[in-house]
């Protein structure tokens, strides 16, 4: 065998070797949700546009992200059932690739609010929720996660299921199981404790009435809340939403 | 006039409603009633009797497919009518067998169908649930929703659709309209907005159809679902108000049975409460029955209850729900819970299951000694002296007091733990003997992965019982009879569990885990649904002495293991089944002989799909046989040696002799066709071979025939023609005096049935006038004839109104005639 042929076959085998990633680079996509409930203010933001009202039924790619004002809520559903409830004054982002009808990975980034979650994880697939200072990936189905950015603490909540939740700051992690929830804080420290009902209430994704989205009452003192909105634009053309509320 | 009746009959017509009719008569059991069945959905079951007269219990048996073990369901008899739910579980492709057992006075029996009904039972076909519904997921709007108009967006999932399914040639069809062109699909999700589309839709009622095709345009599958719109407003008005349903009715009924001289009126009500405030369900039903009468058990029924997400509370006649093997079915009138948290659940049940019902005193006598004092009957009690009155037993009130904590939610993980403690009240009446005490502890424990794909199922509970705590605990007196040893350690005993039981000579099993286990039961199943095939495991073993107070009718001294495995093939039109259970008794070998049942059944369904008739196989074998102790001897055997205690015992060993084979054959067809008029033909063929190789040579065969014609000529008229024929002969080796040949005497029991029906249906279906003529010939010769009128006032007010005429042949005739007024509001 000349030197020609043995390239040859080096080339080839190389060639084989590398196609299946050449494959799957092809083949990859983003990853597709749909905004299946909108109630009062919920808005978009991709890598292109600023923050734009959510429209009803539109689809979320990976990148984009979804942000909840007061009394406001989205319902997100993936094509494989998982459903997402982004609870008011929040902020997610969607991410994740899918090879045909594989879904690589999933990951729901938060840097406030309260996501409840009804995941229906692919064996292969991973599914995290992430904040920035800590990591929660599930293996199980129902269940809360919360980031108080205020105190820089994140609760992750299991109803059904198991989750792997790690702190970023000291990178420790700890198992959470059902009816149980994790804490994480911005000083690394890690903790599981019995879920409270009240915790274990939000880990259903049942979309709440308009009632328990705005509650005509504040649940501490019995005040009423009143809320005052203003639509305008930035410089930038964007459409912008002025938000008063107050109580008495 | 004896022809009148009989031209009348012929000229009246059978009401065939909506559900599927038998032909099968029977003398008491006129027709029975059963819905079209669907896999894993409680079925409920109605039997029709002639009278009700006599009859103190109905009872449903029924076995799901590949299992040779029925299970019982007393049924609710509400005048004629006897109706009872087999549970969804045991709703299983490709059919459910049952038999209806009535229990009339004087210990007689009748069954339906009326020869061998346990080796010949009946067959509900299954309509097995289409795994291409699962290839399609609505998204939105969920199942049940009622969603805002003006935020209503259809979302359709093709996920998890097969490679077949070309996903851009999916149509979607909104009440009819195709809507496809407006809809977007993205990946694999159909998006449709209406409001988007500059569609607007109306509020109410909607209906959704998907149609699949795949690559080369052919249909591959069809899914319909519903969902209703409303404005935002009225939906947060609709939570937050109060919902509020009440229906029920009211009858008057007259059954004039002249054939055995009883004339009886039955007025009965019910009604129903079911409402809805916020998070907060509630409700309230009531039975009321002219028939309630002290001296029986209660016929009235009273339930209020209420229920969160989380708890659920029910006060009055609840049928509370725990581990089969320990309480199934039962009435529990008092407090029932259940407390659902997940990670912890509660169900608890307090109450009495049996009313106290008070004997009978019949009469006094007083003795001539105290030796024939001594040899009294035990249903005597003592006035003075000698002198004691003799009674016929009454009902003690027996409490109930069921607990199970458990742990999971169920979906995938469950542990629970049951106590249960029933006891009759030993004051509550008079005249009563053996008052009974029951102590059943139990665990059950379930796993499944993957999607509920891999499932087991665990349970085991010990129990115990006293057969008569009339005289209490066992007393220091009488211990001090027995040894002390023995003494000391009942004593300590006594002390340690009278708490829970009471103590005495008269508990049952004495050891409950002793040989052969004859206080315990425990079943596991396994069940596994992989690559088109449902295959289940289970062992079981049910002791000797087992028994629970909330499930008083579980088969026990049995034990074995059952598989079965049902197979879906060429894109579901083609289902086989196959089972196989063996099983045995003489589970603490203490009996004569042990009795092993094999049980072999199979079955093949094929649905070639509409317009197409689709038919059923059915092959099964049924053998019994009881070891060498019992089948093997024979008249020819010399007894002159045996001591009089082995000679009882062969003579009752003859008389339990076991060893036959029974055959099973089932064959039935149905095919809707258009010929003038929308036909529907139905057929069933089913034998039953009983070869009996003991001396007694009781063989049995049975062979049903049914054929039923429906046709719809309009939506105004539908008529039915029915015919059922069943051919039925039994044999047995009769032994007769000392020195005569034995003979086989052979007792055949034949007949059929005709009916011929019309419906019509007036005034946009406000007007209902029905008729039916069935005669019985052969073995049983009748005539029930019956007409009904039901007329709808309004929408929420009806009446209804039948009557029957019951032609006997050889005896008086029959009437029964009934008015309903049925509301809602």
């Amino acid at each position: 065998m000349n030197r020609k042929s043995i390239l040859l076959v080096i080339v080839v085998l190389s060639a084989l070797i590398v196609s299946p990633a050449w494959k799957q680079q092809q083949d990859t996509r983003s990853i597709a949700a749909y905004l299946i409930k909108v109630k009062n203010d919920v808005t978009k933001k991709t890598e292109t546009t600023g923050w734009q009202q959510a429209i009803l039924g539109e689809a979320l790619k990976s990148g984009h992200q979804v942000r909840t004002d007061v009394s406001s809520l989205a319902l997100i559903r993936f094509a494989d059932e998982t459903k997402l409830l982004v609870r008011e004054k929040s902020i997610v982002e969607i991410k994740g690739q899918v090879q045909g009808r594989q879904i690589l990975d999933r990951n729901v980034h938060t840097t406030r609010g309260q996501i409840s979650f009804d995941v229906k994880k692919q064996e292969k697939e991973a599914f995290r929720f992430s904040s920035p200072i800590s990591v929660a990936s599930i293996r199980g189905t129902t269940g809360a996660y919360t980031r108080q950015d205020e105190v820089n603490t994140d609760l992750l909540t299991i109803g059904t299921g198991l989750a792997t939740f790690t702190n970023l700051v000291s990178n420790q992690s700890t198992d959470v199981a059902n009816n149980q929830t994790g804490i994480a804080d911005g000083q690394g420290n890690l903790s599981v404790r019995q879920s409270t009902p009240q915790e274990q209430a939000l880990s259903s994704t049942n979309v709440p009435s308009d009632e328990e989205v705005a509650p005509p009452g504040d649940q501490a003192g019995g005040k009423k809340r009143h809320e005052l909105r203003f639509s305008a634009e930035d410089r930038q053309g964007n459409k912008k939403t002025i938000v008063i509320v107050w109580e008495e | 006039m004896k022809t009148l009746p009989r031209v009348l009959l012929l000229c009246m017509f059978v009401f065939a409603g909506v559900s599927l009719v038998n032909a099968q008569t029977t003398p008491l059991i006129t027709r029975v009633t059963v819905p079209q069945a669907f896999e894993k959905r409680a079925l409920s079951v109605s039997a029709e009797m002639s009278k009700s007269t006599g009859v103190s219990r109905v009872l449903l048996y029924y076995r799901p497919y590949g299992e040779s073990e029925y299970k019982e369901l007393e049924m609710l008899i509400a005048g004629r009518v006897a109706t009872a739910t087999i549970p969804d579980v045991a709703v299983l492709p490709p059919y459910v067998e049952y038999y209806i057992e009535a229990r009339l006075e004087g210990d007689k029996t009748e069954t339906y169908p009326v020869q061998n009904a346990q080796a010949n039972p009946q067959r509900i076909a299954v309509k097995a649930a289409d795994p291409k519904d699962l290839e399609v997921r609505i998204l939105s709007p969920e199942p049940g929703e009622t969603v805002d108009v003006e935020e209503l967006v259809i979302a359709i999932s093709l996920f998890y659709a097969s490679d077949n399914v070309k996903p851009e040639a999916t149509k979607v069809f909104l009440d009819g309209t195709d809507v496809t062109r407006s809809a977007i699909l993205s990946d694999d999700v159909l998006l449709y907005s209406p409001k988007s589309a500059g569609q607007p839709i109306s509020l109410g009622s909607h209906r959704l159809r998907i149609e699949l095709y795949d690559a080369q345009g052919k249909l591959y599958h069809t899914l319909e679902t519903s969902f209703n719109t409303s404005t935002a407003e009225a939906i947060a008005a609709e939570q937050a108000r109060l919902q509020a349903l009440i229906d029920g009715q009211a009858e008057y009924r007259n059954e004039n049975i002249q054939s055995i001289g009883t004339n009886t009126t039955y007025i009965r009500g019910d009604l129903r409460l079911n409402g809805t405030y916020s998070w907060l369900g509630f409700g309230a039903t009531t039975h009321i029955d002219n028939q309630e009468d002290p001296s029986r058990q209660p016929q009235n029924r009273y339930l209020l209850y209420g229920n969160t997400s989380i708890l659920s509370i029910q006060v009055g006649d609840a049928y509370p729900k725990f581990p089969s093997y320990i309480v199934s079915g039962k009435r529990v009138r008092g407090v029932s819970g259940n407390l659902k948290l997940g990670f912890f659940n509660l169900d608890v049940s307090l109450g009495e299951t049996n009313r106290l019902v008070e004997g009978t005193r019949l009469y006094d006598t007083t003795y001539a000694d105290s030796s024939a004092a001594a040899s009294r009957p035990v249903n005597s009690s003592h006035i003075s002296g000698l002198r004691y009155t003799i009674f016929q037993p009454g009902t003690f009130q027996r409490d109930f007091f069921a607990i199970r904590p458990s742990f999971g939610s169920g979906e995938n993980f469950q542990l629970g733990f049951t106590y249960l403690k029933a006891k009759d009240q030993t004051g509550s009446i008079k005249y009563g003997t053996f008052p009974e005490e029951n102590l059943v502890m139990g665990t059950d424990l379930m796993f499944a992965f993957d999607d509920q794909r891999i499932k087991l199922e665990t349970q085991a509970s010990l129990s115990i019982k006293n057969t008569d705590i009339s005289k209490g605990n066992i007393s220091d007196e009488e211990l001090k009879n027995l040894k002390q040893e023995d003494a000391d350690n009942i004593r300590k005993i006594r002390d340690a569990a009278s708490s829970f039981i009471t103590i005495n000579q008269n508990l049952f099993p004495l050891n409950p885990l002793g040989s052969g286990l004859p206080g315990v039961s425990y079943e596991g199943i396994l069940s596994l649904n992989y690559f088109n095939n449902f295959i289940r495991g289970s062992v079981f073993k049910r002791g000797a002495g087992y028994t629970s107070f909330g499930n008083e009718f579980l088969q026990t001294d049995i034990e074995g293991y059952n598989i079965s495995d049902r197979i879906r093939m060429f894109n579901n039109k083609v289902f086989l089944s196959v089972s196989y259970e063996k099983r045995n008794d003489n589970t603490a070998n203490n009996k004569i002989g042990t009795t092993n049942f094999d049980f072999f059944n199979s079955t093949i369904t094929v649905i070639p799909g509409v317009d197409l008739p689709s038919f059923t196989v059915g092959y099964g074998i049924n053998n019994q046989v009881s070891d060498n102790k019992i089948s093997r001897y024979d008249l020819a055997t010399n007894r002159s040696g045996l001591s009089s205690a082995d000679s009882s015992a062969l003579v009752n060993a003859r008389t339990n002799a076991i060893d036959n084979a029974t055959n099973q054959l089932y064959l039935a067809a149905n095919y809707d066709f258009e010929a003038g008029a929308r036909q529907s033909l139905s057929f069933s063929l089913g034998t039953t071979n009983r070869t009996d190789n003991t001396l007694y040579k009781r063989d049995q065969t049975n062979m049903n025939l049914q054929v039923a014609l429906t046709t719809s000529f309009s939506p105004m008229l539908q008529t039915t023609v029915a015919y059922l024929l069943s051919q039925n002969e039994n044999k047995n080796q009769l032994f007769t005096a000392t020195g005569r040949d034995s003979t086989l005497q052979t007792t055949t029991i034949d007949y059929s049935t005709a009916s011929l029906s019309m419906l019509f249906r007036l005034f946009d279906e406000r007007l209902r006038i029905l008729a039916s003529a069935s005669p019985t010939f052969g073995e049983f010769n009748r005539a029930i004839a019956r007409v009904g009128i039901d007329y709808s006032i309004t929408e929420r007010h009806v009446l209804a109104f039948t009557f029957d005429f019951i032609q006997n042949s050889g005896t008086k005739d029959d009437t029964i005639g009934s008015l309903i007024y049925r509301f809602s509001f």
